[in-house]
């Protein structure tokens, strides 16, 4: 070896080592750490997205943080929560309200978010009551629920809760198909002459976000399964899926399975409210209950309203128009564009997408196959845009990235693909672990999704976790869709079963979330403003205890005068007004539920004590050093005993003696 | 009295006029959970929170040691204030009228006179909210007072508390600038002849800036006067370990005169270090015989600036303790203290004996 090539094999070693010494520095792109590193969210930094996803039968809304899979907060909303008192308490029972009576339950699927222009405004959230039907709205300063509203002549308010471009309405539509007439005792084999379907419209107010049944539109006897608004050119739209045009009433499984095509239903909202205000709606009869937080009272209000106003489609010709679409459809999911309507039919073989134009270029040339219930029916080849072929077994829902790509969960093969909205070719798939319902997309329904991360909501976690008995909680994973292809980056289990989920931009909606509930601006009848007008007063049977939080003592702590046959009604207001400092309130033989009360806020919590005795009480949430101390008691005579009323804290002591004296 | 000087008193005058909205003072409390910080600025008409609602949550707070609540309307300086501000205004542009300049040399004085009385006060009230706890205060730290500094940092318990001057301060130095600027261009005027014409721009100038050197180092000397409180009192001929000394044992400095010790050996030599952790170190490093020790001397942290014999304090070591190596082990002179630390801190209480073995075990040495 002459020294020349001795010295050029030692530069060539030294190089190399070079090159090994900066790739260890890297990690290897799609290794494990750098897989976690796109999760990974340091302690004390925040994440990138709000996350909030349904909870199914649990009735509730879950918020987590994403990419890292945190969980956040739970908003009970169609719920009864024994952690914040929601629904048990005087304010909050209200919202539960119906026309069936208090139903403390239901099964929440699809939350939306208001929208402004097509994107998520990050001022409300909507979620279906699929059950009982109802729309909830969510304040997304306070993340509380704020309204609900019953929606009547629905037999299961599945196809909800979607808005329109602006938020003029967020629609309802019913899955079972019920007979028409409010109240009616038919037999069910009757259904096709008796039972109608009804889709609704509910307008929102732009301002306080007030829920109002604006009219609802009669259609035939199908099951109604998902909505969408269009946006941009077709935003005077909304998307209806049905299925089940076979109108069966049973065994369902194979009845509604027979056909090869079923409907979408395109409704132009537009005309339809020149239609209401036309006067061409029709009264029926109705009655349901609309529920609000009323700020001025300081607490949820029912108010029983009877009456809706129904349009026929007959009276509305150009209106309401049948799309054929094979087969079962569940989604109805519109592209950014506004110009694509993708069906997911759940057992088609191919994803179908029908044009926006080429439905109105069909129905100004009157290319109808055929007319139902008064309804035209459009012609497959005339609206289709294309089929995305081989999309795997049971395409159920699509989002999109806003950069030309659609994504659709699949749910038999328990996969995810990834399809051109130009060519509706598949260019990627990756499994979903397992069974895959709805994913989403950070605002992946909007005009201008953030397409950077995607959720698919799988339904069974079967070995996916450390196993928690025959039932275990319905997982989420999450998956990089910032490349060519799909990254799965973690999976984690949620809570309640995650139908669908919204995802918006931490920074819209970080800066409005509030700190406190102003003391200022409390105006509930019963709230205290300052500790010293802590009291407790008697009318009759009842006694009212105005009970004062603040760290750490309550005040009153010492009652007595209250007798068996007594109904009592603690009044809490947590008179603090800092970030965090949260109250609580329990007592001994509280047959209602535990309470908290955040800061400014007021809550009452109802008591009927049955025995005699002596009833401690004291705070649930570690509010500071002394919370331990935070305690008191009630004492409970004998009914008829007669006994003044005397409440207490420190070297304080007042009594209703002096009112009692002759 | 010419033009420039006048005009200068119109000016500082009017440069006072912002004190009656800006805050003169702001105090800035940090705990682990108050990341935000509360706070509260101090005017010459009211205090009032960093945030809407940063006094009463600071009251809750104090409540537990046995603080005062603030409340503004209680303090009757307050409404003394103003009319001193207003009659300075006043008194200015009156002196500005009478174009001669020992007015406005008494002027300054009364200013001077007025500012230290405001800065007493402010003190006093600081001192008074500080130690005057309740007896029923549910915490109770012996020898613990809670006076925040006038200018600076200190720890007090969990809170890291702050206070500076602030914009309304700032005002007020400028107006007193502007007073002695026209002092300085009110002499000098008097002894020139009527018919020449003066170079106001440079006086001004050159009398600005003597006038603000001034006010920056009274204000300077008047922050820098540690006031003689209960602690110095109690504390006749304390020594003390200045911050900033540089540790024999490790790489660090003394941080804070709550913390430190100091070793003398029979030999004379001195030896000084940043925590109790790093004198125990040393003797064990060393092997240092207790023979050879002269004296082995710990900061006690609960007073803070005095030296006690290492040998006889009582030590108590919890991980919510601070110290400066890490160990938590804090140095006090008394057991009940010593009580006293340990059940709101938990963790162990040592003697001496039982420090060197933590200390020997936790650095393997």
């Amino acid at each position: 070896m002459t020294r020349k090539s001795l010295y050029f094999g030692l530069v060539l070693a030294a190089a190399a080592g070079a090159l090994a010494l900066a790739n260890c520095n890297k990690q290897a792109p799609g290794s494990v750490a750098d897989i976690a590193a796109r999760t990974y969210v340091p302690p004390g930094e925040y994440d990138e997205f709000y996350a909030f996803l349904s909870g199914g039968y649990n009735g509730q809304v879950s918020v987590w943080g994403l990419p890292s899979g945190r969980m956040l907060k739970v908003i009970p909303v169609f719920s009864m929560d024994p952690e914040t008192g929601y629904g048990f308490t005087e304010e909050t029972r209200p919202l539960l309200m119906t026309s069936y009576g208090e139903i403390p339950w239901d099964d929440s699927h699809h939350p939306h978010f208001s929208q402004t222009n097509g994107d998520a405004d990050g001022r409300w959230l909507f979620i279906n009551a699929n059950n009982t039907p109802r729309i909830a709205r969510i304040d997304l300063t306070t993340f509380e629920t704020v309204e609900t509203l019953e929606i009547p002549n629905t037999g299961g308010n599945h196809g909800s809760s979607f808005v329109t471009q602006n938020t003029e309405y967020v629609v309802g539509a019913t899955r079972f198909s019920i007979p028409v007439a409010k109240d009616a005792d038919v037999p069910i084999d009757s259904y096709k002459e008796n039972f109608g379907g009804m889709v609704s419209f509910v307008a929102v107010h732009p301002e306080t976000g007030r829920m109002s049944l604006e009219f609802q539109l009669l259609v035939p006897p199908y099951n109604y399964d998902l909505a969408r608004a269009g946006k941009g050119p077709s935003a005077d739209w909304v998307f209806f899926t049905t299925y089940n045009t076979e109108m069966a009433h049973t065994l369902l499984e194979i009845e509604a399975s027979r056909a090869d095509k079923d409907f979408i239903l395109a409704v132009n909202w537009k005309k339809l409210e020149e239609a209401v205000r036309d006067g061409r709606a029709r009264p029926m009869e109705a009655s349901y209950y609309h529920n609000y937080y009323d700020p001025a009272q300081g607490t949820a209000v029912s108010v029983a309203k009877s009456g809706t106003r129904v349009l026929y489609p007959a009276d509305v010709p150009g209106a309401v128009f049948f799309l054929p679409t094979p087969k079962s459809p569940h989604g109805v999911d519109i592209d950014p564009s506004g110009e694509l309507i993708v069906a997911g039919g759940k057992l088609a073989t191919v994803i179908p997408v029908h044009s926006f134009s080429k439905m109105l270029a069909a129905i100004e040339a009157r290319d109808f196959e055929t007319e139902v219930f008064g309804i035209p029916v459009l012609r497959y080849e005339s609206t289709i845009a294309g089929e995305v072929q081989n999309p795997g077994l049971g395409p159920l829902h699509t989002e999109f990235d806003g950069k030309g790509y659609a994504y659709t969960s699949v749910y038999i093969s328990s996969e995810i693909v990834k399809w051109s909205l130009s060519t509706f070719e598949v260019v990627d798939r990756i499994d979903a672990f397992y069974s895959i319902g709805h994913l989403m997309i950070p605002r992946g329904d909007n005009r201008n999704p953030a397409g950077k991360y995607m959720l698919g909501l799988t339904k069974t976690a079967r070995d996916r976790f450390l196993p928690v008995g025959p039932k275990q909680n319905h997982p989420a994973q999450l998956y990089d869709i910032s490349g060519d292809r799909m990254v799965m980056l973690s999976d984690f289990p949620t809570i309640g079963e995650p139908h669908y989920a919204q995802a918006i931009e931490a920074s819209r909606l970080m800066p409005q979330s509030k700190r406190i509930y102003s003391l200022e601006e409390n105006n509930h009848p019963r709230a205290i403003k300052r500790p010293e007008d802590a009291r407790v007063e008697r009318e009759g049977n009842v006694v009212r205890v105005y009970m004062a939080h603040i760290r750490s003592h309550q005040r009153p702590d010492n009652i007595e005068g209250i007798m068996v046959g007594d109904t009592v009604y603690f009044h809490h207001t947590n008179v603090e007004q800092d970030w965090d400092v949260v109250h609580g309130f329990a007592l001994k033989g509280m047959t209602n539920s535990e309470v908290l009360i955040p800061p400014g806020q007021t809550r009452t919590i109802k008591w009927v004590p049955t025995r005699p005795g002596i009833y401690p009480f004291y705070c649930t949430a570690f509010c500071s050093a002394l919370h331990q101390e935070m305690q008191g008691y009630v004492r409970v005579s004998p009914a008829g005993s007669n006994p003044p009323l005397l409440w207490r804290t420190g070297n304080e002591t007042r009594s209703d003696l002096v009112a009692r004296a002759p | 009295m010419r033009n420039p000087a006048r005009l200068l008193m119109v000016l500082a005058g009017l440069l006072l006029l912002p004190a009656f909205w800006l805050p003169l003072w702001s105090i800035g409390l940090r705990a682990p959970q108050y990341s935000d910080g509360l706070g509260m600025y101090i005017g010459i008409r009211d205090i009032w929170g960093h945030e809407p609602h940063d006094i009463q949550n600071i009251n809750i707070l104090n409540h537990y040691i046995g603080m005062k609540s603030i409340d503004p309307a209680a303090v009757d300086v307050l409404s003394i204030m103003p009319i001193a501000l207003g009659f300075l205004i006043a008194a200015a542009l009156v002196v500005a009228t009478l174009a001669r300049p020992w007015p406005i040399v008494a002027w300054l004085a009364v200013f001077a006179a007025l500012s230290a009385a405001g800065l007493y006060e402010f003190w006093s009230w600081n001192y008074d909210y500080g130690h005057n706890l309740s007896p029923d205060a549910p915490i109770k730290v012996p020898g613990m007072s809670y006076q925040p500094p006038i200018f600076g940092r200190t720890q007090l318990l969990n809170i890291t508390a702050t206070s500076y001057p602030s914009w309304g301060t700032l005002f007020i130095g400028l107006a007193f600038a502007a007073g002695i600027a026209a002092a300085v261009l009110a002499f000098r005027g008097r002894g020139r002849s009527p018919g020449r014409r003066p170079a106001p721009a440079r006086a001004t100038t050159t009398g600005t800036a003597a006038a603000l050197l001034v006010v920056l180092a009274g204000s300077a000397s008047l922050s820098g006067c540690t006031p003689r409180g209960a602690d110095a009192e109690t504390l006749p001929g304390a020594e003390t370990l200045a911050p900033g000394l540089p540790c024999d044992y490790c790489d660090g400095v003394v941080p804070e005169a709550r913390f430190g010790a100091e070793l003398v050996t029979v030999d004379g030599a001195r030896y000084r270090f940043m925590s109790t952790e790093c004198l125990a170190a040393f003797i064990l490093d060393r092997g240092i015989q207790p023979n050879e020790i002269r004296s082995a001397r710990v900061v006690d942290y609960n007073h803070g600036r005095r030296l006690i014999d290492a040998r006889a304090a009582y030590y108590v070591r919890s991980p919510h303790l601070p110290s400066p190596n890490g160990l938590g082990l804090l140095a006090v002179e008394t057991e009940k203290i010593a009580r006293n630390l340990h059940f709101f801190f938990h963790g162990e209480r040592l003697d001496w004996e039982g420090v060197l073995r933590t200390v020997r075990a936790e650095w393997q040495l």
